[in-house]
């Protein structure tokens, strides 16, 4: 569902349920690792949720609104953000060097252990699914085009930067050092009685497999210095223009015809459409709070005086002897 | 926004010749779209006015590259019946053959063309081999590979080299039994049918308002018009061969309608070459200098049956030296211009591409 | 991670790295001679690919600003990083520490990266090519590694040098191609998704939409982008070998059997066209998810093929 969404924050927030049932099932097959991936995760997806809703507030100061066929290249004007909101991600969808990666991998090997295969499945689909979603507001809302009602954005204010480059340092931080983190994770876990993980220095030994999570960083680094030197020692690049861009030889003037945002996932959506909807699930739910709450409201904030003289009556009498009564 | 501007434009891997199409797509879909022409614009038509009636054979193959010979029947028919010109048994014979053999290169060229939409690259090669083996034999028959200025006023330039038949023969028994291979590759592909099968339909009724003649027209309404059949032009009359129709017309249809028509093809070129009688080849049609040669005043509309369809000339003569008016009709251009407009929003954008393949646009005839 | 063995595993990784480059883009070439008799023809010199490359590499490009050249960098660096941790014959540049999930991660890192430059350049094709190839992902991934469960879950390790290992002990007849003959056939279809090659060419379709993703590319980054690639069909088959014919213990054998996976990949290709994106996903879901179940439930609760 997050992925058919033009909204995005309405998308950020579909991908809580999705984390929220990766923690779930986490915490429910009760093995060392697992439990530790989730409460990993639990850490995890704060930091990288709450961080990307930040970036998305900040794109909504500055352009008021959040429908993201109507936006699109503010990675011009907002740089900052757009790295805010790339950490974010790179996190949410599990990808090393952040924090996400660590808590699906120690997910994924207790599913392996435990021969689950279809809820291994599942996970799998959510996970690389979660790629899908991610990128949509990456690609939607900061980069593509220009549109020309966005020109004169200006960078998110200080007070807005400060929260959410701190929330991404401390998921770089976790991805990169997860240990501390999982030593307290660990120490949590055998107050609960369950057995802890097993951690060595920088290592974390799972249960068919070892990882470590700095020495990938590092060798990460080490790959990324090989493309720069390869990139700088070739002869430079000339820049052009954002609109200056291949239209098989015609002409357009027009940015925002030239941005793919609207309906990002048409033909994957359209093999679902037939299916139904938790949409409409949710609005049936939503539908009879209201009701229930609109009931309240006539039995208990009514504008008789009768009811409201009953009411006070009541509460009066229950206060004051009410631990009488009920004993 | 919620519609992007995209363009299947002239420099674009997957565009037949040179047009531009302009999409307004939404998500995946074309919500609207038009043709753009105009690229391919040499002005023909009006340097056919400024041409001798003989000069103009040299320039008029240019008009339609994949098969430029009706291009040149239907020049000659039309000065041949002004003019009052009575073509010898054997030139008819031998322009029967060219005919043929230029068709069924386009018919390759488009049957293995669809490896270009669809992905299938092999079929494109091994179809571009076969169409380059009828290339040589074009180069031994008239001197030239692609634009031949064989067919003429009167008959045609020369006689056929010695020894032509046998090559002739030789090659189509080979092309013939590898046609089976072809239509295991193609047709019978299932990655090719996902592509093709069901998808991007020709209705009989768009047919009829479009003006679609050819396969688009026979595939759809099942109806056998062939002009070589309805309107025998070069002793089509003599010659024994088959039409297929269909009454579905999906891309597939379309496709299996060409790979049956090779095989007709085939079957006409063999009886040619049986039944060719010898004699000359060229009536001379005018005496002293063609520079000077006037043809009668009058109007007259030839057309011949091209592989894409219906292609026509409407010649006005005044008794000049130089034609008064050409009119070209391109077999394809309603389907590109109108049918481009009309008919092809609704289709993916993945499909833009095959439709422009499968309806038999050729972009050089509809700009001329 | 022992830090004054560091250096020398980095050595070591870099030299996988040269190796891989120079093996993987020999053998293009070569592949696109074979390929060419396939199609009729002769086909390039079996040195093309790296003419290519250098041509590229040394020509002026056009760059539409730091995120379309960051992204390339990307890209390219964690490509490189999952090949340094890739067991090679005898060499591991870091042992105990190849697991399989690092692989599909690290290369998500540099499908991230491709991917972010390309819709940096502002093209709306690559933003629709870009979609295309996320979409097959989730298509071809789910029964890869619903397979590699089985493996893991079936050996009890998730080390690819040990897997590899575990069937070189007892010949041919301990090959992951024996002993699962279903997975096999389940990941090898999803490996065809995984190198792009037809019937999975959707993402790139240069008759559709003008080569998707690469359509703002040229120059270095061109130049920079065919190296990825170049490197990731190196890992993708290194592991399908590792995983399922049982690694190599010498260059004899390593050769043999990249050249075997690779060449029937691409032949199997060339007879094919090319599949819509919608089509590709409904394919996967029905026949190779469907493989890849039957294989683990075979592996995990009945202990066949282990």
């Amino acid at each position: 569902m997050a992925i058919r969404q033009e909204d995005f924050k309405k998308l950020i927030a579909y991908s809580s349920v999705a984390n929220g049932g990766y923690i779930l099932i986490g915490l429910a097959m009760g093995d060392a690792l697992s439990v530790g991936g989730a409460l990993m995760h639990i850490l995890a997806h704060a930091f990288a949720s709450a961080a990307a809703f930040l970036a998305a507030a900040a794109v909504v100061h500055r352009t008021g609104t959040t429908k993201m066929s109507e936006l699109g290249g503010l990675i011009h004007r907002m740089p900052l953000t757009y790295l805010v909101y790339l950490i974010a991600i790179i996190s949410m969808a599990g990808i090393p060097p952040m924090a996400g990666f660590i808590s699906k991998w120690m997910m994924f090997q207790s599913m392996i252990n435990n021969g689950m295969i279809f809820t291994a499945a599942a996970a799998f689909f959510g996970s690389i699914g979660s790629f899908l979603y991610v990128f949509r507001p990456l690609s939607a809302v900061f980069l593509g085009q220009l549109s020309t009602k966005h020109e004169n954005v200006k960078e998110a204010p200080v007070l807005m930067m400060i929260p959410m480059m701190l929330l991404s340092l401390i998921t770089l931080f976790f991805g990169v050092v997860p240990n501390i983190a999982l030593g307290v994770i660990n120490r949590v876990q055998t107050s609960l009685g369950l057995p802890g993980l097993a951690l060595e220095g920088t290592k974390i030994m799972g249960s068919n497999g070892v990882l470590d999570p700095t020495l990938i960083t590092i060798i990460f680094g080490v790959g990324f210095v090989v493309a720069l030197i390869l990139f700088i020692l070739h002869p430079k690049s000339r820049k052009v223009g954002l609109m200056d861009t291949y239209t098989a030889s015609e002409f357009i003037w027009t940015p925002e015809l030239l941005h793919y945002a609207h309906d990002f996932y048409a033909p994957f959506e359209r093999l679902y459409n037939k299916a139904p909807r938790t949409e409409s699930f949710y609005r049936i739910i939503e539908r009879k709070i209201e009701e229930l709450g609109r009931l309240a409201g006539h039995a208990f904030f009514s504008y008789k005086p009768g009811t409201v003289v009953f009411w006070i009556a009541m509460v009066t009498v229950s206060l004051l002897w009410g631990g009488a009564l009920w004993s | 926004m919620k519609e992007v501007k995209l363009f299947l434009g002239p420099q674009h891997p997957g565009m037949h010749g040179n047009s531009s199409i302009h999409m307004y797509v939404d998500g995946d879909i074309i919500k609207r779209s038009y043709l753009l022409p105009g690229m391919l614009h040499r002005g023909f038509e009006k340097s056919m006015e400024r041409r001798t009636w003989m000069n103009n054979i040299a320039l008029i193959p240019r008009i339609c590259v994949p098969e430029p010979d009706p291009n040149e029947m239907v020049f000659a028919l039309n000065a041949e019946a002004l003019a009052s010109v009575e073509v010898p048994e054997r030139a008819h014979w031998i322009r029967m053959l060219v005919l043929e053999l230029a068709r069924l290169s386009a018919h390759l060229m488009a049957f293995g063309g669809i490896g270009g939409p669809t992905g299938l690259y092999t079929a494109m090669y091994w179809a571009q081999a076969d169409r380059d083996s009828i290339l040589t034999l074009f180069e031994e028959i008239t001197g030239q590979r692609v634009y031949h200025m064989y067919i003429t006023i009167g008959g045609v330039r020369k006689d056929l080299p010695k020894g032509i038949e046998k090559k002739i023969l030789a090659f189509v028994d080979d092309l013939e039994s590898r046609l089976p291979d072809y239509e295991n590759l193609v047709l019978n592909n299932p990655s090719v049918q996902a592509r093709t099968k069901d998808q991007i339909m020709l209705p009989a009724e768009v047919v009829w308002e479009l003006g679609v003649t050819g396969i688009g027209m026979r595939s759809s309404t099942g109806k056998a018009y062939d002009l070589r059949k309805v309107t025998p032009y070069a002793r089509y009359d003599k010659v024994e061969f088959d039409v297929p129709t269909a009454t579905y017309s999906d891309a597939h249809t379309r496709l299996t309608l060409k790979y049956l028509e090779m095989y007709q093809i085939i079957r006409i070129i063999r009886q040619i070459l049986d039944l060719m009688p010898a004699g000359k080849v060229r009536e001379k049609a005018l005496d002293g200098s063609a520079l000077r040669w006037q043809v009668p005043a009058g109007q007259v509309y030839s057309a011949v049956e091209a592989s894409r369809g219906e292609y026509g000339y409407y010649t006005v003569s005044t008794g000049g030296t130089m034609p008064y008016r050409v009119a070209v009709r391109g077999a394809s251009f309603p389907q590109a211009t109108l049918g481009i407009e009309k008919y092809l929003p609704g289709h993916r954008i993945d499909d833009a591409a095959l439709w422009f393949d499968t309806m038999g646009i050729c972009s050089p005839e509809i700009d001329r | 991670m022992v830090i004054n063995q560091l250096p020398l595993q980095i050595l070591t990784g870099l030299a996988i790295l040269a190796f891989a480059f120079f093996w993987q883009t020999s053998l293009s070439g070569i592949t696109r001679k074979i390929v060419a008799r396939y199609h009729k023809r002769y086909g390039p010199k079996w040195y093309q690919e790296f003419r290519d490359i250098f041509k590229l590499m040394s020509k002026t490009g056009v760059t539409h600003g730091w995120v379309y050249d960051f992204g390339v960098m990307m890209a390219l660096g964690g490509i490189m990083a999952t090949v340094m941790f890739m067991p090679l014959m005898k060499f591991t540049a870091f042992p105990g520490f190849d697991n399989f999930f690092i692989y599909v991660y690290l290369f998500a890192v540099g499908m991230l990266g491709m991917a972010m430059s390309a819709v940096g350049s502002g093209n709306p094709l690559a933003g629709i090519g870009v979609m295309r190839a996320l979409t097959q992902m989730v298509g071809y991934e789910v029964p890869f590694m619903i397979v590699v469960l089985a493996i893991i879950n079936g050996h009890g390790t998730s080390s690819l040098s040990q897997l590899a290992a575990i069937q070189q002990q007892a010949g041919v007849l301990s090959w992951n191609l024996v002993k699962m003959p279903i997975g096999t056939v389940a990941a090898f279809i999803c490996l065809l998704g995984m190198l792009g090659k037809k019937p999975f060419e959707t993402f790139i379709a240069p008759a559709e939409i003008a080569s998707g993703p690469m359509v703002e590319y040229g120059g270095k980054q061109l130049g920079m982008l065919m190296i990825l690639h170049q490197f990731s069909i190196f890992i993708e088959v290194s592991l399908f070998m590792n995983l399922f014919l049982g690694g190599a213990a010498n260059p004899l054998g390593f050769a043999l059997k990249y050249m075997a996976v690779y060449v029937l990949a691409s032949l199997i290709s060339q007879a094919m066209g090319r599949f819509k994106i919608d089509q590709v996903i409904k394919f996967f879901y029905k026949i190779p998810i469907a493989l890849a179940i039957l294989q683990a439930v075979m592996v995990v609760y009945l202990g066949w093929g282990v």
